[in-house]
């Protein structure tokens, strides 16, 4: 990393270096970050190829919510692996409520593929397991301030 | 003969001996079909995530056996007219381990 923070320094200037650096920390919550910087160091040209260009590098941060956003920079598509994939998940059980909260939103309602990450898959997998959680009450099937109003 | 898992929800009022007569019932139910328990887990008394019908709470107990078709249909026809019993989920358990038993064969070029 003192490296590339060197060449930045000296060839590029400041506004790229930061703009990589917040990149290599956001990769690093999924956990594809050691790919990103080997091709930083510039060996691995294949990799370097299919992430690192200019639109990428803005604009990252809020489209992880927000993936309906226009690009600036023409159509560009991170690639996003599978948690559930990286993690060789055979499948998922309907048991583990706090597992499965985490891929609902405050309302209650499954969150869609382009929020989860999740390939069609595991996908199915873990919507199968929210609605069988829902089945035993393990999780809700609205969010409670939904029912409060409605009684 | 597959392995199942039920999960069944007992009225919150039901003290410790009326828990295990009822799972003790469930149990002659699944064994008097042709079943065979594997395990019984008292998961305890929780909180449910929505009321059902008033209740706020319930009796988890969870229950893997090994099950007929036919003792599947007895063992849901009995759960259903079960007064102690408000909402229960069996679920077959054997997807899994199938995808299990094969995962550690990746050598036969069969595989994937």
């Amino acid at each position: 990393m003192a490296e590339s923070e060197d060449r930045v320094r000296t060839e590029r200037p400041s506004a790229e270096g930061r703009g990589s650096e917040g990149r290599s920390s956001e990769r690093d919550s999924r956990g594809s970050d050691g790919d990103r910087r080997s091709s930083d160091g510039d060996r691995r040209s294949s990799d370097g190829d299919r992430r690192s260009s200019d639109g990428d590098r803005r604009g990252s941060d809020g489209d992880r919510r927000r993936s309906f956003r226009p690009r600036r920079g023409g159509p560009r598509r991170r690639n996003r692996v599978c948690q559930f994939c990286v993690e060789k998940v055979k499948s998922i059980d309907y048991k583990s409520a706090s597992l499965l909260r985490q891929y609902i939103n405050e309302r209650g309602r499954i969150l869609p593929r382009r929020r989860t990450a999740a390939c069609a898959k595991h996908q199915r997998m873990l919507s199968r397991a929210i609605k069988r959680a829902r089945h035993v009450a393990l999780l809700p099937y609205t969010g409670e301030h939904v029912r409060v109003q409605q009684g | 003969m597959r392995t199942y898992e039920l999960m069944l929800i007992a009225e919150p009022e039901l003290d410790e001996e009326a828990l295990a007569a009822l799972t003790e019932r469930i149990q002659q139910v699944i064994t008097n079909n042709g079943g065979a328990i594997v395990s019984v887990e008292q998961m305890g008394r929780r909180k449910l995530a929505y009321p059902i019908q008033r209740r706020r709470e319930g009796h988890y107990v969870l229950v893997h056996a090994n099950l007929e078709r036919e003792t599947i249909s007895e063992l849901e026809r009995s759960l259903r007219l079960s007064e102690d019993v408000f909402r229960h989920l069996l679920v077959r358990l054997d997807e899994v381990e199938e995808a299990e038993a094969q995962a550690p064969a990746p050598e036969t070029p069969e595989a994937s």
